[in-house]
């Protein structure tokens, strides 16, 4: 049987391993070639789930990218294709991927592609569309594939020739450094990265400038410019990699995934590979947009639980009183979240700090045997969905993962180690 | 008394976060809700307080420090709701074959790997090998007092400890036919109340459904139910369901080296 010492000195050495990842934004490449997908194949956010069992917001992006892939020429061709199986579907996290909501990802899709170069590894996210009836929502109008169109020709090329500059004058992009300025300047780097944007918009506006066309680059800027949610997914990918670098830690506790499909929520362990702990999602309480209320909202979906996992997202809390007119709560509240998830976690943040408790670390590194103990679960900020396909974003807010999937990784890893 | 409804419960109890057992406890479990100079606290786990609930059912007055009327107890300034939950049947042992050996080793490791504090640990673990390897009765009800009232908490560590032994010890006499160990008026003096009624119902085998499960399957030699029960209950107070555990475990060790009615092959699934 492993004894206390040396899952103490495991779960050390993944902290160590998750808090010194050096996530840089180094390429934008696209999902075929980058991550070698069988055919008519996509990928969703969570633990694995099939047709029958995906939420509504769920079918709608699969049904959306499979219109924007030319695989289907609508809804009913859509759904024909994936009841079937003629269209696949598998969890991002399997391939070094995240994605946030239903985080579907297709092949022709972009991808920020970011590497660790401490640890070799790599992560990759897709490009963010912005708030409201968006496909990661589950919306899939005329509309969302336009702009997802747009975002492949003109978007993606214009961050592929910047970043390839910056890669060429710094060797890219450090999404650490950027996450961890913005959470001194009121971003908890989930459901707010106003700070992160407009950093990112300081650092690579004028490569943009240098390496497109006035018109491409006035236009990329401008919608980074009115989307604070554009650096989401690259602060996810820098996540992923994070945890990634923790990951298989033999004996480690700590928890390296944390992801939800809209059904099911499920977590991934250091030392206990690429097994899924899985129980029912729940519902998330939040604030709404006019016309809509909590009975419209789907159970909690998305990978963005990652940003969590790394330790920030609702973690960090603490450093962005503004996110609460935003997921709804007090000041006062968002305070105790970020304090209540210090009993969780194994050790505080060397890089990310809150200011307001005088530059404490943010809780980092969810330790099963902490949450079997304690009762407490992690809290999540996230977006909420309309459970309907093709509505799209409802409001934000929070939530609490559950229990059950904590409890049944340990029993998992009792027996493994006994 | 101020009235209250669960819903006032949740943000009084965000507010509230000075001390270990008092803190984080409303999370699973039913819950029961504690007043305080006429102000709600905090809730806690119901089983936790399972003694309490003994109290109401029977109309039992606990030392002249409880006060029972239709809606609550009173401990001192402390007050407790009245609450639905009743105690499990008498305890019943079906076969006397404890968990031992490596059994009993890994129970031990499980509860190392989920205690809160490392130097609580110690004591918690050295006092239980202590325990076990005290030879006669007179010895081990010296040993178990001089724990009563030790350690920190609620119900402080020695309390929990001293409950989880006396537990398993009595169970086991009750089958066995010998003379069950009680812990005198006197040496609970040295406690708070809240460990007095723990430790009085736990000698006197009345117990709630997990600590009923971890003793059961202790004294029959299960050890998944045992590590189970040990996962259920760590969730209990700061370290107070963990140290009840480890109480447990040594009286387990103490009657397989010391009595010899009990079977001694090993069983560890």
């Amino acid at each position: 049987m492993v004894s206390r010492e040396e899952v103490e000195q495991a779960n050390k050495k993944a902290t160590e391993r998750m808090m010194e990842s050096e996530p840089m934004w180094v390429d934008v490449v696209r999902a075929d070639e980058a991550l070698r997908l069988k055919e008519k194949t996509l990928l969703h956010a969570g633990p694995p789930v099939r047709w029958e069992d995906a939420s509504g917001p769920l079918r709608g992006a699969l049904i959306g990218a499979s219109i924007y892939e030319g695989w289907a020429k609508d809804e009913v061709e859509a759904t024909k294709a994936l009841s079937r199986g003629e269209i696949t579907f598998e969890p991002t996290h399997h391939h070094a991927c995240v994605g946030p909501m239903a985080g579907v990802i297709s092949p022709s899709m972009y991808l920020f592609a970011v590497r660790d170069r401490k640890n070799t590894l790599e992560a990759f996210s897709n490009m963010n569309e912005g708030i409201g009836k968006v496909l990661r929502y589950g919306a899939f109008d005329k509309d969302v594939i336009t702009r997802l169109k747009w975002l492949e020709e003109v978007f993606a090329p214009v961050l592929k020739s910047t970043v390839r500059r910056i890669v060429k004058e710094k060797k890219g992009l450090n999404v650490k450094q950027l996450i961890s300025k913005a959470l001194t300047m009121g971003d908890e780097c989930h459901n707010r990265y106003i700070a992160t944007t407009s950093l990112f918009v300081r650092e690579i506006a004028r490569y943009a400038v240098e390496v497109s066309g006035k018109k491409e680059a006035s236009q990329v800027l401008r919608f980074l410019e009115e989307n604070n949610f554009a650096t989401l997914n690259l602060g996810m990918a820098a996540a992923k990699c994070m945890a990634l670098a923790a990951h298989g830690i033999e004996m480690s506790t700590i928890v390296t995934v944390m992801s939800r499909n809209g059904t099911e929520s499920g977590i991934w362990v250091s030392s206990l590979g690429e097994r899924w702990f899985t129980f029912k999602a729940p519902v998330p309480r939040g604030l709404f947009f006019p016309g809509y209320s909590q009975e419209d909202a789907n159970p909690d979906i998305g990978d963005s639980a990652i940003t969590e996992t790394a330790g920030f997202g609702g973690f960090a809390m603490a450093a962005a009183p503004a996110i609460t007119s935003w997921v709804g709560g007090s000041v006062e509240q968002a305070i105790e979240i970020t304090k209540k998830m210090y009993e969780i976690t194994f050790t505080e943040h060397r890089y990310f700090q809150i200011p307001y408790l005088e530059f404490r670390g943010t809780p980092c590194g969810i330790d099963i045997r902490k949450v079997l103990k304690t009762g407490v679960t992690p809290i999540i900020n996230t977006g909420i969905a309309h459970k309907k396909a093709g509505v799209g974003q409802i409001g934000a807010g929070t939530v609490e993962f559950p229990f059950e999937p904590f409890k049944d990784a340990f029993k998992t890893y009792l027996e493994n180690y006994r | 008394m101020t009235a209250f409804e669960p819903k006032h419960v949740g943000s009084l109890f965000r507010r509230r976060s000075n001390y270990g057992v008092w803190k984080g406890k409303a999370v699973r479990d039913d819950t029961l809700y504690i007043e305080r100079r006429g102000k709600v606290m905090v809730i806690t786990s119901i089983e936790f307080y399972a003694p309490f609930s003994v109290c109401l059912d029977k109309s039992f007055s606990f030392e002249g420090d409880a006060m029972i009327d239709e809606e609550h107890l009173r401990f001192g300034n402390v007050f407790v709701k009245k609450s639905t939950v009743t105690l499990e049947e008498p305890i019943k042992v079906k076969e006397l074959y404890p968990l031992s050996g490596k059994g009993l080793d890994k129970v031990e490791s499980t509860i190392k790997l989920l205690y809160p504090e490392e130097e609580e640990l110690e004591f918690v673990i050295s006092s239980s090998r202590k325990l076990a390897e005290l030879g006669s009765t007179r010895e081990l009800y010296e040993g178990l007092c001089s724990l009563v009232g030790r350690g920190r908490g609620l119900t402080p560590s020695g309390d929990d400890m001293v409950s989880g032994f006396l537990s398993v010890y009595n169970a086991a006499s009750t089958y066995a036919g010998r003379r069950k160990l009680c812990i005198s008026s006197k040496a609970l003096e040295k406690t708070n109340s809240f460990g007095r009624s723990m430790i009085y119902y736990s000698q006197s085998l009345q117990l709630d459904k997990k600590a009923l499960k971890l003793v059961t399957s202790l004294l029959e030699g299960d050890l998944s139910l045992t590590l189970e029960a040990v996962l259920e209950l760590s969730k209990r107070g700061h370290s107070s369901g963990l140290d009840y555990s480890v109480g447990a475990l040594s009286a387990c060790r103490h009657i397989l080296s010391m009595w010899e009615v009990v079977k001694r092959e090993e069983r560890t699934e």
